[in-house]
């Protein structure tokens, strides 16, 4: 059970972050865009501003979709080994996508203004595509394991 | 008088102390719908438009009328609907109303303007005279605020649709601008982009998200706007044609999420704001105190506030901020509108579906109808 919950933890953290910087730059390039000049060091003060700044809010909403998304996933790939990779990291994708386009569907609006564009959605599927496979890794069974919930070993 | 319009038009007074000045809280009418803003007629009674859809005429006792008729289907919901009423500077003539309100449809909206003759409770010879474009999908941030300015132009705010910031940079459209018209909806030949090969020809300032309050200093001649920042970055801005003020590039505030909108809180090129609430207040209205009534406060300008519930007031010298008060958080409701009236007292509109008209009066004077005095007959506030 240490070991899931460790690997939750790992792969929300991961998916956080990588979301994080992915909205930070995002927001950045929409600015430049508008053709206005920003530094490196503001980049970079950026995303430690957004890192510190969003994770009441947006650190739990990723906990909550990847707790949905995951354990879907192992109810999906625990008959099928061969599909554990592709089906956390599938998972982890389509929990962030649908948990974006579920907000979006609820407020009318964008909750989180970089997933406005195509590419800024997508790029929130990654963080959740890497939080999928990094749970995966983190979980893939070992010699020692008798019995691992949620997706370390295949039922017999 | 009916008794409803009697009870209303005693003092109720909530006595209060703001700013070292005593004062009366008169509720003239309640009941209202949502509204949104006040204009005062030359025979002492008042327009409101209201978020509802709807304009209503309030007698100088406070009997609300129904809905004046003649007036266009708005698109009502979320933020949308009437937005602002004003007078035609020469009303006394022509009896010209303007209103500003959300048009379209849930796909396909925007600000538009219409104009029209009051005639008793009802409106003539309604036409648009102006629609913002392009049309947006989002019933949020429309701006809607409307001024007459010395030369007979008309000035409107306009928001950024929510969703579509970015335009507010983009001055070829006409999200997140100021715009200037003549009464009839032409374009001024004075205005900065006017032979378009810059920006649209109608817009006189860019780079807002959601102006919800202007107005005109007529002693100095200075307009102010504010308008809400995304979490934090309220602002007063002192308003200048051909001016960036920043909406989305370079702000205060922070996106809802905590995520910045921009790391750029200044910029070259930029107007800095008057001032700035780091906290998000919810200014909405915005008048020039030019009464007689409080002498203490002339020249202040008062702007009410939806999120803490309150007016402020902030003294101002040679266009810079030099103290700001809040006042009348005794009355508890979020404050949509404020204006001077043309009697010298302050008015204010509360925003909630059972909204109050609300004159603010020296303490102990006797209530007068705003005809009595005529400092500001376009109601301008």
């Amino acid at each position: 059970m240490t070991k899931i919950l460790t690997a939750f933890v790992t792969a929300a953290l991961l998916a956080y972050f990588l979301g994080v910087v992915f909205i930070s730059q995002g927001n950045i390039a929409s600015v430049v865009e508008l053709g206005f000049e920003v530094t490196l060091s503001q980049r970079l003060q950026a995303i430690v501003h957004d890192a510190t700044h969003m994770l009441a809010i947006y650190l739990p909403l990723i906990a909550a979709s990847l707790l949905i998304g995951l354990p879907v996933a192992y109810g999906i790939v625990r008959n099928k080994p061969q599909l554990r990779m592709f089906g956390y990291t599938l998972a982890g994708c389509l929990a962030l996508l649908a948990m974006h386009l579920l907000m979006k569907a609820i407020l009318g609006l964008s909750g989180i203004a970089a997933t406005r564009s195509i590419l800024g959605l997508l790029a929130q599927g990654l963080a959740g595509a890497a939080a999928g496979c990094v749970f995966c890794k983190l979980t893939q069974p070992s010699v020692s394991d008798s019995v691992i919930p949620f997706g370390a070993q295949e039922d017999q | 008088m009916r008794l409803p319009a009697l009870l209303l038009a005693l003092p109720l007074w909530l006595p209060g102390a703001a700013a070292q000045t005593d004062y009366d809280l008169h509720v003239v009418a309640t009941g209202l719908n949502h509204p949104w803003s006040i204009t005062f007629l030359p025979n002492g009674s008042y327009l409101v438009a209201m978020r509802s859809g709807e304009v209503r005429r309030v007698s100088s006792e406070g009997k609300v009328s129904g809905p004046l008729a003649g007036l266009p289907d708005s698109y009502v919901a979320s933020q949308g609907g009437y937005f602002d009423v004003v007078l035609d500077p020469e009303f006394a003539t022509n009896s010209r109303i303007y209103l500003s309100f959300a048009y379209g449809t849930p796909k396909q909206n925007g600000t538009r303007i219409v104009r029209g003759v009051l005639r008793d409770n009802s409106v003539e010879q309604v036409t648009p005279i102006f629609t913002t474009s392009p049309l947006k999908d989002t019933p949020v941030h429309y701006g809607g605020r409307l001024l007459f300015l010395r030369d007979g132009t008309l000035l409107m705010t306009t928001g950024d649709g929510f969703e579509y910031r970015e335009a507010a940079q983009d001055r070829f459209n006409l999200l997140g601008k100021i715009v200037r018209i003549h009464s009839d909806g032409s374009i001024p030949s004075d205005n900065p982009f006017a032979d378009g090969s810059r920006g649209h020809p109608a817009v006189w300032s860019y780079g807002h998200r959601t102006p919800q309050g202007l107005a005109l200093d007529s002693a100095s001649g200075r307009i102010y706007a504010h308008e809400h920042g995304a979490m934090g970055g309220d602002e007063l801005n002192l308003i200048t044609p051909d001016t960036n003020y920043g909406w989305p590039a370079v702000t205060k505030g922070i996106n809802y999420s905590g995520a910045y909108v921009s790391p750029l809180r200044s910029a070259p090129d930029v107007a800095e704001p008057v001032t700035y609430w780091s906290r998000s207040v919810g200014t909405s209205g915005l008048t020039v105190y030019t009464g007689d009534s409080f002498p203490e406060w002339r020249n202040a300008l008062f702007l009410g506030t939806l999120v803490d519930e309150d007016v402020r007031m902030l003294s101002m010298q040679d266009g810079e901020v030099v103290d700001e008060q809040t006042m009348f958080s005794e009355i508890e409701e979020r404050i949509r509108d404020v204006r001077t009236g043309p009697d010298g007292l302050l008015y204010l509109l509360t925003d909630s579906p059972q909204g109050q008209l609300i004159r603010v009066a020296p303490r102990g004077v006797a209530m007068s109808a705003h005809k009595s005095a005529n400092q500001n007959p376009a109601g301008q506030g």
